[in-house]
């Protein structure tokens, strides 16, 4: 079955880097040609410095959980068949704040908890980033496997 | 020149609230306007500015729009995309201050429950919108979890936000939900975005709201009391996420500390306090930064009733947006005029003299407004 939920226009000049690099498995960001100021999300301008343009830098996907919520009803019909799922926000090693799904189960998140990146193929075009968490034990997601909202 | 003083509420007008089928939003502003206008013994033809709200994620509430159905050619008038009303009051004192008008009329009118209008549906699909993270309970989920975390705050200490806020709203009315919720009624029913139930979360309806506001010097001829602008404060985060902390309101404390020094009042002075609460996170947030607890106290604050009937600092005495009705928290700024002007019955705040309404703009923008019946 066809992936049809919302998805991102990656074509979009102003973000096209950061879905291409999703789709090699990387997280990349913009990163100010001047003073070198790491921008998420994306902006035609450094907002720090008003220099234009930017350069595109991968940076570790692994971070802290800032925190997270657990959608227990459909508030988007378009997500209403992955109920429950969570979303949570990742203070990046790097520093920006990135949020994302999380895969995995949801009942054993914790604030503070270390978040790693996975990559999922959700069309032909499309790769999107998902939280998992870092565990020194058997592994709960699978890379490109899809969402395991126990 | 100090705001101090220079404006004042003399009447206001609310709607019927819930479900108005077949009306549109610039018609039920209209309503409220007349309501007002009829409270102050004064016709449409008394009125030289009108300051219409924008109804949210719909159409309708532009001034051009307001202004034809209302019939007027006021000498000012002007729209803000902003609701709350506080952002209204800081715009109508400053063009009074000005010289800009002397009878202005602040407005606000929604039918999005009656046209079904879909908050769930995001603007535009990021990273963000692709994973699901849809809904105001999804920002105000992450703040309270974060909270949580940080602060050990419990749901029981939280959930006193939806409970008390219905002990006042069974006294009210105006009120849309009034059936009585305790707090084990409150963690007994399921999360709907965890951490938040369905009862920290405002339900949209329609009604409409207004207020006339007017210089100090005209106040005193109108038949109720007039309620003075004190102070007056605000302060943007238009960074917006690009400031990690954002979505726990950091910038709060200096809209606090700029509406007590407008007003040159302190938070023991504030006898009611109105806190605009699309989720009850926003009243959390806003008890703490506005010195009424320390940051990080809201828990344990809350749980000990301050904030209920009976309570020495009442809090949302309508009901609040949880339990009144939705209208972008206009109805707050009505509540808090028509507590000090006494006139609230069963849920009278005895003695209430000074007022204070906390508002934010998403996550974007902060106000404050501090009145009372004595300058």
């Amino acid at each position: 079955m066809s992936y049809d939920k919302p998805l991102p226009d990656v074509d979009d000049p102003l973000t096209r880097p950061f879905w291409q690099g999703l789709r090699e498995r990387r997280l990349t960001i913009q990163r100010c040609g001047r003073c070198g100021a790491l921008r998420w999300p994306a902006a035609p301008i450094c907002p720090e410095c008003l220099a234009p343009g930017a350069e595109w830098t991968d940076v570790a996907a692994d971070g802290e959980l800032w925190s997270y919520v657990v959608y227990r009803r459909a508030l988007s019909p378009a997500f209403a068949d992955e109920i429950p799922y969570a979303v949570g926000v990742v203070a990046l090693d790097a520093g920006p704040h990135l949020l994302s799904r999380i895969s995995g189960p949801v009942d054993t998140l914790k604030v503070g908890a270390r978040m790693t990146a996975r990559y999922e193929d959700v069309s032909p075009t499309v790769t999107l980033l998902r939280w998992v968490t870092e565990s020194p034990g058997p592994e709960n997601g699978g890379g490109s496997s899809g969402d395991h909202n126990d | 020149m100090a705001v101090r003083g220079q404006a004042a509420i003399v009447a206001v007008g609310s709607t019927k609230q819930g479900e108005l089928p077949g009306r549109s939003a610039d018609e039920v502003a209209v309503e409220a306007i007349s309501l007002a206008l009829d409270e102050a013994g004064l016709t449409k033809a008394d009125v030289d500015g009108l300051i219409t709200c924008r109804a949210g994620m719909g159409r309708g509430g532009v001034d051009t729009g307001v202004g034809s159905l209302l019939g007027i050619n006021p000498r000012y008038s002007a729209t803000l995309d902003y609701g709350t009303c506080n952002f209204s009051l800081h715009l109508g004192t400053m063009a009074i201050m000005a010289g800009l008008a002397d009878v202005i009329v602040l407005a606000y009118g929604a039918t999005q429950r009656s046209q079904r209008v879909n908050f769930g549906v995001p603007m535009g699909v990021d990273l963000a919108a692709a994973s699901g993270y849809v809904h105001i309970a999804g920002p105000a989920g992450l703040a309270l979890q974060r909270h949580k975390a940080l602060y050990g705050t419990t749901d029981e200490q939280f959930g006193q936000i939806a409970v008390s806020q219905r002990e006042w709203a069974r006294m009210n009315p105006l009120a849309i939900f009034t059936k009585p919720l305790t707090i084990e009624d409150y963690l007994a029913k399921p999360y709907l975005v965890e951490p938040l139930r369905r009862d920290d979360v405002t339900m949209i309806s329609d009604g409409g709201a207004a207020l006339v506001l007017t210089s100090a010097e005209r106040a005193r001829d109108f038949p109720k009391a007039p309620v003075y602008v004190l102070g007056i404060a605000e302060t943007t985060a238009l960074r917006g996420d690009r400031d990690p902390e954002n979505l726990m309101r950091p910038w709060l404390a200096n809209v606090a500390r700029d509406v007590y020094a407008s007003a040159g009042l302190r938070p023991e002075d504030i006898d009611a306090l109105y806190i605009q609460d699309p989720t009850a996170v926003w009243v959390l947030q806003m008890l703490e930064y506005y010195g009424f607890c320390g940051l990080g106290e809201g828990g344990p604050f809350l749980a000990e009733g301050h904030t209920r009937p009976g309570g020495d600092l009442p809090v949302n005495t309508n009901g609040g947006q949880l339990s009144e009705s939705y209208m972008w928290g206009w109805l707050h700024l009505c509540e808090a005029v028509r507590q000090l002007r006494g006139e609230c019955g069963p849920r009278q705040v005895p003695n209430a003299d000074v007022a204070m309404y906390c508002s934010t703009m998403t996550f974007t923008k902060g106000a404050a407004s501090i009145i009372s019946t004595h300058r």
